[in-house]
């Protein structure tokens, strides 16, 4: 990554952290968090620490995120700017960047998390930033708002208990897949992980799109093969959960 | 880069543009057949009427576009080459046909952004940088509105500002003058006139006005192919004698069209006892294309 990448990561982070409706989405992220916080009902009070008081801002994020990748199509600039020396796989190296800010608060809430043993829901703060570059990505790829429903659209779902993180179902016995077992004070590594290199992947599926060769491809195939790795370790780990009774 | 490659990219070689049997075709249909030309330092005029293949010239030589056959060399390099392309890149200012502006971005903010995509990146340096071409253009008053806020004549002048970033050595105009009021539009012919100094301009225009007021050599493309090349009064003069003005209409004449003081103005061959008139590049235009028209017949 070159100055380049950074300079447009700073002024697209720029321009996220200026858009209003981001912030008002973390406004009413924050009042729904403290209205969890304060509900002593243990499932009440998961239901609201699941992620989904984060759908709001990251929707915004989203939104904020497509306008920016699709703008150059929308307007007509990419004439102008298939003439410049900086290429789109730079371009989209940049949009990346531009969520570096909100990463970097997230990697600190995470350390003030684990420094301090507070359960793992904070982990789910990078779930916008992961939203915000695959989508970034994704929209490149398909040039398309509505494509990367599909890859997505369930992250924000997982659900956060007692330090489980998962997809759960809402019928009682409430149990959650892709549960990690031994992890109960700390975060979900191998989610994070998994989420992580699905990332890495969706990087290489948009620089394959502009360069296809030997380098690209091996990229490609071994994001992939991680992923595909990461998701089955996942499933090797996997325990049922069910929540404690009188919790 | 290597050091033959600085010698040939920090001054303007002897022909900024040099174009071998440059074709494009477009799934079959040729946009142009096999253009020959050397372009230097000043400003040329491309002329033609639309599909000539004005705008693909124009692309091919801003590097958006790849010719199907033929060879392009670019202040001495190869356009082709991967190696080659951006250091072109940062010596070209492009300005396209359609404006694609971010409407929401304020004029400053949008020329910083083409700023960093042609690799300005200290930020002072490439704020300075986006000053002055604002101010070159005359819009360092209005660089914190919002561009949707600005008037059709600001914002091509917008365009022109992001084109002159890092003093380019090739400036390629499409069309730059669409939708300016006269006064703009002298603006503009004050403003690519200073520029073109030291610099090779090729502008594509309908307005032979521009041409005539602003071009050291005027290209007429038709059907993708050159039909003239050479000075605007040559241009003008191949309308010498054949532009007469009369108080009826001529059904031989080429164009004829009524003028302000009610007597018709017409170009074409004259009949004997015609009051002649001063040919303007229009004019030679004009007669250019009749000719094309009769021999294509």
């Amino acid at each position: 990554m070159s100055s380049v990448e950074l300079a447009l990561g700073r002024v697209e982070g720029g321009r996220l952290v200026r858009n209003p409706l981001v912030w008002l989405g973390f406004g009413v992220s924050a009042l729904w968090l403290r209205e969890a916080l304060l509900n002593d009902d243990a499932e009440d009070r998961s239901a609201y620490l699941i992620g989904y008081s984060l759908v709001v801002p990251g929707f915004f994020m989203l939104c904020h995120a497509a306008l920016a990748v699709l703008r150059g199509r929308m307007t007509g600039a990419e004439e102008l700017f298939a003439t410049v020396p900086v290429t789109r796989d730079r371009r989209t190296v940049g949009h990346g960047v531009s969520t570096l800010a909100a990463a970097v608060t997230v990697v600190c809430c995470l350390a003030i998390a684990l420094v301090r043993w507070i359960p793992s829901w904070v982990v789910l703060l990078v779930f916008p930033v992961l939203l915000v570059l695959q989508f970034t990505l994704l929209g490149l790829w398909y040039g398309t708002v509505t494509g990367w429903f599909e890859w997505v659209g369930s992250l924000p779902t997982g659900v956060v208990q007692d330090g489980w993180y998962g997809t759960c179902s809402d019928e009682p016995p409430a149990y959650c897949d892709l549960v990690v077992s031994g992890f109960e004070r700390t975060t979900p590594w191998w989610h994070a992980a998994y989420l992580v290199a699905l990332a890495v992947w969706l990087v290489t599926i948009a620089v394959l799109r502009h360069r296809r060769d030997r380098a690209a491809g091996t990229a490609f195939g071994g994001a992939g093969a991680v992923v595909v790795a990461l998701a089955v370790a996942q499933q090797l780990v996997l325990e049922r959960y069910s929540p404690m009774v009188g919790r | 880069m290597n050091g033959v490659m600085n010698g040939v990219m920090n001054g303007v070689t002897e022909h900024s543009i040099s174009t071998r049997s440059l074709t494009k075709t477009y799934r079959g249909a040729p946009a142009l057949a096999g253009v020959d030309l050397d372009i230097g330092v000043g400003i040329t005029g491309l002329l033609g009427p639309n599909g000539a293949g004005k705008t693909t010239f124009l692309r091919i030589v801003a590097t958006a576009l790849a010719p199907s056959s033929g060879s392009v060399r670019l202040m001495g390099l190869d356009p082709g080459s991967a190696d080659a392309r951006p250091e072109i890149r940062r010596r070209l200012g492009y300005v396209p046909q359609e404006l694609g502006l971010y409407d929401n971005f304020t004029a400053f903010d949008f020329v910083d952004y083409v700023a960093i995509l042609k690799e300005h990146t200290d930020r002072r340096a490439r704020h300075d940088e986006v000053r002055r071409v604002l101010g070159e253009v005359d819009l360092g008053d209005v660089r914190r509105k919002k561009i949707r806020r600005l008037s059709g004549g600001m914002k091509r002048r917008v365009t022109l500002a992001q084109a002159l970033l890092g003093d380019p050595r090739l400036l390629v105009l499409d069309e730059p003058t669409v939708g300016l009021d006269p006064e703009q539009r002298l603006r503009f012919r004050q403003v690519i006139s200073r520029q073109a100094e030291d610099r090779c301009v090729v502008l594509s225009t309908h307005m032979t006005e521009d041409v005539e007021a602003l071009c050291d050599r005027v290209i007429v493309l038709e059907q993708g192919a050159i039909t003239f090349d050479g000075a605007p009064v040559a241009l003008a003069g191949l309308a010498a004698g054949r532009v007469w003005i009369d108080d009826r209409p001529d059904p031989t004449a080429i164009v004829s069209w009524r003028t302000g003081d009610g007597r018709h103005r017409m170009v074409g061959d004259p009949p004997a006892d015609a009051e002649l008139l001063s040919p303007t590049v229009q004019d030679g235009y004009l007669v250019l294309s009749g000719l094309h028209d009769e021999v294509a017949a």
